[in-house]
């Protein structure tokens, strides 16, 4: 078995190489809501993105983590332009992923970008045409991309053979696969233009766990071959500290920390990380079940609580989370967080009152 | 918090009393095949386990293993083209020689189930009020008006916050969560002495998971029934379950309590779930199992996971092995195991 760790881990002579390149991506103040219509003649915003920031460097991976409906889904479709941010920039090789009036796109422009940044879907069911065969899907996105019909076969081939699959799968149609075989599909096809940016969105999350872990070993060794850059959206907090170098945590569409993997496991400074931490059932648990910690429901994202979002099912919350939006500040070296009861430059909790606690129930 | 809890007899159908020591639910040499075009399709093979009464069973197992197709056997829901052998033995009864109509009066009042997708159990165009005084009065004589004070308490009693608000909502204006209490609470109209749970916290996040756990912990110890809890994982299985049977293929590999599962594991196919699963602060590869699960229709002769066991000998091609006794809570269908 080869060990993966973050020390021995092949990729980070390629972060050092980064050394004055801009960073593969840069996401800088992101923001989107959606309109929705609250009655025929009340419309509301959903805010599905605040105030993104985060960077991705060359050859590494950062994870997003979160629950359903924080946003990780949303900031993966930013991220590459499928919808239209609302206020910020993505910088992608230091260049605008949105068209700018000083900076316009043309269409080749757009495709060059596009072309760099691929997606893994959650789904292998319904990401793959039904009607297509496996070759046709894998080499759909050359075609659009002008390869010829050598090319095209020629790295079909290669693809197959990346993502463990047999040349002969070419002829095979997506029911004749399973769930695994199939996400090995949608991963050759991501790769067919050699991005240099692969978001995976819930890639693994329909496998079954003997099979997620063939898919996750896959996107490591071809991170390792083809020293590509991962963007590992999951609400499966294992997961993604396994796969990240980084990971960012999300709650109602707002970064609440940031930090590398195995310290945000060993530290986790937020409540909401400490309680998703605590809310993932474990096996090696000698203790039983602990009471779970999280109360109270997911407030609506049409009406954000005022200040800190977590407040209403924080244990912690003061008087100032109502008042104050917490910034994400650098809590130690490479290790922000976004919450009142942390001070730049300690991962100490500061006192709390219990007088100023807010009961979470 | 002091709940009433509800007295069995709003039941008009009461299960006959259980003789001590026995097991609530005996089930021998289950077997559930469907026709298909290339033949029939075994999905339930020879399952056989008993179940006491409050106890908790996790079945394990991956999609296609029969752990779902178990759970409708039991209950009766399979389509009259499926083909059932065996023994379900329930309070003295065999549902499986049942009449239909028998088995309707059984089921939602002896024993019932909750199902996998909040979403989709319940019924869009009811309140939740609605929903609750329907079964209510399906399963009782109860006037409206103390179905409603049952529904109530029923709410009550899955912890949802200010019942009589939530009696009157509809099931898109509730969380996934409070949804699934909702169908909770449908299932225990009856006061049910065996729930069926067919992954009930698959489609929740892990803070809403963990709070859907803990209600089933707090209802079988409340209310002392016993439940089958399906799930895909283990770690869910281990924390919720007294025993846990795996199953492959249709038959069941290996059951035992939880530390015979997770601390003695004996089956190939079991260690290779435990190692396939990403631990919290791993950061060394998980092991993955090779291929993927075989064709029902198609089942190699010996034993079904030797084409991915890492371990198979040539023996395993050939027979089937026998579920072999390890000690007396631990079991697995392994020739390797026959021999240590």
């Amino acid at each position: 078995m080869t060990t993966l760790s973050v020390e021995t881990d092949p990729l980070v002579a390629v972060v050092d190489g980064d050394a004055g390149r801009p960073p593969l991506l840069e996401v800088r103040n992101v923001s989107k809501s959606f309109p929705v219509r609250l009655s025929p003649f009340k419309k509301g915003y959903v805010s599905a993105v605040d105030g993104l920031s985060f960077t991705v460097k060359h050859g590494t991976t950062v994870g997003i983590v979160g629950e359903s409906g924080c946003g990780k889904s949303t900031a993966a479709r930013l991220i590459l332009g499928l919808i239209d941010i609302d206020n910020g920039d993505v910088l992608f090789e230091g260049r605008n992923v949105k068209a700018q009036r000083e900076s316009p796109q043309t269409p080749d422009d757009r495709r060059e970008l596009r072309r760099n940044m691929q997606m893994v879907f959650q789904d292998p069911h319904s990401a793959l045409n039904p009607r297509a065969s496996i070759g046709e899907i894998i080499s759909f996105p050359m075609k659009v991309h002008g390869f010829s019909k050598e090319e095209q076969q020629e790295r079909t081939q290669w693809l197959l053979e990346q993502v463990g699959l047999h040349a002969n799968h070419a002829s095979y149609y997506p029911h004749q696969m399973s769930g695994g075989q199939r996400q090995r599909v949608n991963i050759a096809r991501a790769l067919a233009l050699s991005p240099r940016l692969v978001v995976c969105d819930e890639a693994v999350s329909a496998l079954d766990k003997s099979v997620q872990a063939q898919v996750l070993n896959l996107l490591k060794d071809l991170q390792a071959e083809l020293g590509l850059t991962y963007l590992f959206i999951s609400h499966d907090l294992n997961v993604v500290q396994y796969m990240s170098d980084e990971v960012l945590v999300m709650y109602l569409g707002q970064a609440v920390e940031m930090t590398d993997s195995a310290r945000l496991y060993a530290k986790p400074l937020h409540p909401y990380t400490q309680a998703l931490l605590a809310s993932t059932p474990r096996l090696d648990d000698a203790d039983g079940p602990v009471a779970p910690p999280l109360e109270g429901e997911l407030p609506s994202p049409l009406d954000p609580p005022s200040g800190c979002r977590f407040r209403t099912r924080c244990p912690y919350a003061m008087e100032v989370c109502a008042q104050e939006r917490p910034l994400l500040v650098e809590a130690a070296d490479g290790h922000r967080v976004a919450c009142h009861l942390y001070v730049e430059g300690s991962v100490e909790m500061r006192a709390t009152s219990p007088a100023l606690a807010v009961s979470a129930s | 918090m002091a709940v009433h809890v509800p007295q069995r007899s709003t039941t008009t159908n009461v299960p006959p009393a259980l003789a001590p020591g026995e097991p609530l639910l005996k089930v021998r040499g289950l077997t559930t095949r469907f026709p298909t075009k290339s033949g029939w399709l075994t999905a339930v093979n020879q399952v056989s386990f008993d179940l006491a009464p409050g106890r908790v069973l996790g079945v394990l197992g991956e999609s296609g293993s029969g752990k779902s197709a178990m759970l409708r056997t039991i209950l009766g829901l399979q389509p009259p083209t499926a083909q059932i052998e065996g023994e379900v033995i329930l309070n003295g009864r065999d549902l499986v020689a049942m009449s239909p109509a028998e088995r309707s009066a059984i089921r939602g009042s002896w024993v019932s189930m909750v199902f996998q997708d909040p979403m989709t159990a319940l019924d869009p165009v009811f309140s939740v009020e609605q929903q609750l005084v329907e079964t209510i009065r399906r399963h009782s004589d109860l006037s409206k008006k103390d179905a409603v004070d049952r529904a109530m308490e029923l709410l009550t009693l899955v912890q949802i916050p200010s019942p009589e608000r939530r009696l009157k909502a509809y099931p898109f204006e509730l969380s996934g969560g409070m949804r699934q209490r909702v169908v909770i609470a449908l299932a225990l109209v009856s006061n049910p002495t065996l729930l069926l749970a067919d992954e009930p916290t698959t489609a929740l996040d892990v803070t809403v998971q963990a709070r859907v756990l803990d209600l089933f912990r707090d209802l079988k110890e409340r209310l002392g029934m016993a439940v089958i809890f399906v799930t895909h994982d283990l770690a869910v299985a281990a924390e919720i379950a007294d025993e846990i049977a795996v199953m492959y293929a249709g038959r069941i590999v290996e059951q035992g309590t939880v530390p015979d599962i997770v601390r003695s594991t004996a089956h190939p196919y079991t260690r290779g779930l435990l190692e396939a699963n990403v631990r919290p602060g791993q950061l060394t590869r998980p092991e993955a199992i090779p291929g993927a699960p075989p064709n029902l229709a198609k089942l190699p002769p010996g034993c079904s996971f030797a084409p991915r066991c890492s371990v198979a000998e040539d023996r395993c091609w050939e027979s089937l092995p026998d579920l072999v006794t390890l000690t007396n809570t631990h079991s697995a269908r392994c020739v390797r195991v026959a021999r240590g």
